[in-house]
């Protein structure tokens, strides 16, 4: 099964609409990712793990209202505003394959978001549709050869167990 | 389904834990958690009912130098086993790499093993996928129970196919065997990746910019 691959030149066009839609709409976050939860692009000064925390609870979010959406007769929700007392996010779908994050807070307000959101995936989409439908087009990058580090253990193992207090307390 | 992004050197896979019901998905990612170093990991995320039991999915996001130049990050789920939710099991099943098959080893679970199985081809296929298309193995969980039944009755069930899948004796909830699980199935789906999708070294190619650089 192929996945897909974007090159520096799409990260670099990703990342500046990110960061103009982050000015435009006063956002917190802003983040450019796949329906299965993959990360193109991310204007957030969070870290790695929560970010891909975070890309995977909306992916289900918006599966699940999708499915929704689909037992209600309904083509299909474009777009989810959770909305909190003080952080709020708002999700639309892009180019049917990927989503557009923003979190904001009340210093903005969610039409605004939704405005530059909207305008953000418009400019974006033709450059999506291309990221969609190209594969890896490896063709184009003869050197892009991917080779095993030399390593038994992919991850690493600590020597004293951690007793897990983070996921227990997500667990609620 | 693997993503790589060449701006920011970066490979994308998702790997799914699946079993029946109460069969150590959960409490395999839970070791894990534990034992992989910080840097390695994010934190765990559990969508469960009151009473434990998963509701939606549980996560890990891990990361890895595996592939020259690359950072490999490797998102682990597992799904809910319980009957009822299997419209929330084939949505994270969704653009999965590779999947765990967690076998519970009591006689008395071997009808929800094959039933578990079963259900995974199913909703593979509603991705237009056959077991085959992803990297899969096995592991034969809770083996320091009473009432077990062998190891090669579990994979006479289970492992009937042309390419067998590796299995793993496993007590996920001591840890033992977890973690040569993960690593199997890791380098088996990023094995994949690399076969599928090297290309060979063109030595006129004098763009440096886009050569991958030693990790």
């Amino acid at each position: 099964m192929l996945g897909y691959a974007i090159d520096e030149q799409q990260c670099d066009l990703f990342s500046l609409a990110l960061t103009d839609l982050s000015v435009q709409a006063e956002a917190n976050a802003v983040m450019l990712m796949d329906t299965g939860g993959n990360i193109l692009a991310s204007i957030c000064k969070a870290d790695d793990g929560v970010l891909s925390t975070v890309a995977a609870l909306a992916a289900a979010s918006f599966a699940a209202t999708r499915e929704l959406s689909t037992l209600l007769g309904e083509s299909g929700f474009n777009a989810i505003h959770h909305q909190g007392d003080d952080s709020s996010i708002f999700i639309q779908n892009a180019a049917d394959e990927f989503l557009m994050i923003v979190v904001f807070d009340k210093n903005t307000t969610a039409g605004l978001v939704r405005l530059y959101v909207g305008k953000a995936i418009q400019e974006l989409e033709p450059e999506l549709l291309r990221v969609a439908g190209q594969g890896y087009q490896l063709t184009d990058r003869p050197n892009a050869v991917f080779e095993f580090n030399e390593s038994s253990d992919l991850f690493g193992r600590r020597v004293t167990p951690n007793r897990l207090p983070d996921a227990r307390a997500a667990a609620g | 389904m693997s993503f790589v992004n060449f701006g920011k050197r970066e490979i994308n896979f998702k790997i799914v834990y699946y079993g029946p019901p109460l069969g150590g998905k959960t409490t395999n990612l839970e070791h894990l958690h534990s034992v992989i170093p910080d840097e390695s990991r994010g934190p765990m995320t559990m969508l469960s009912t009151r009473q434990d039991r998963t509701l939606f999915f549980d996560f890990l996001p891990l990361q890895s130098n595996a592939i020259k130049g690359f950072v490999s990050r490797v998102q682990l789920y597992t799904v809910p086993g319980q009957t009822i939710y299997n419209q929330t099991r084939r949505l994270v099943l969704n653009s999965v790499d590779g999947v765990v098959f967690v076998a519970d080893s009591q006689w008395d679970q071997m009808e929800n093993n094959v039933e578990s199985f079963s259900n995974l081809e199913e909703n593979l296929k509603s991705y237009g996928l056959a077991l085959n298309d992803v990297s899969y193995v096995l592991q034969f969980n809770k083996r320091d129970l009473p009432n077990i039944a062998p190891v090669h009755y579990i994979d006479f069930m289970l492992n009937q196919r042309e390419t067998k899948a590796p299995g793993f004796e496993a007590v996920a909830v001591d840890g033992g065997g977890v973690h040569d699980t993960l690593n199997m199935v890791s380098k088996m789906v990023m094995a994949k990746f690399i076969e599928d999708h090297s290309m060979p070294v063109n030595e006129d190619y004098d763009d440096s910019r886009l050569a991958i650089q030693e990790a």
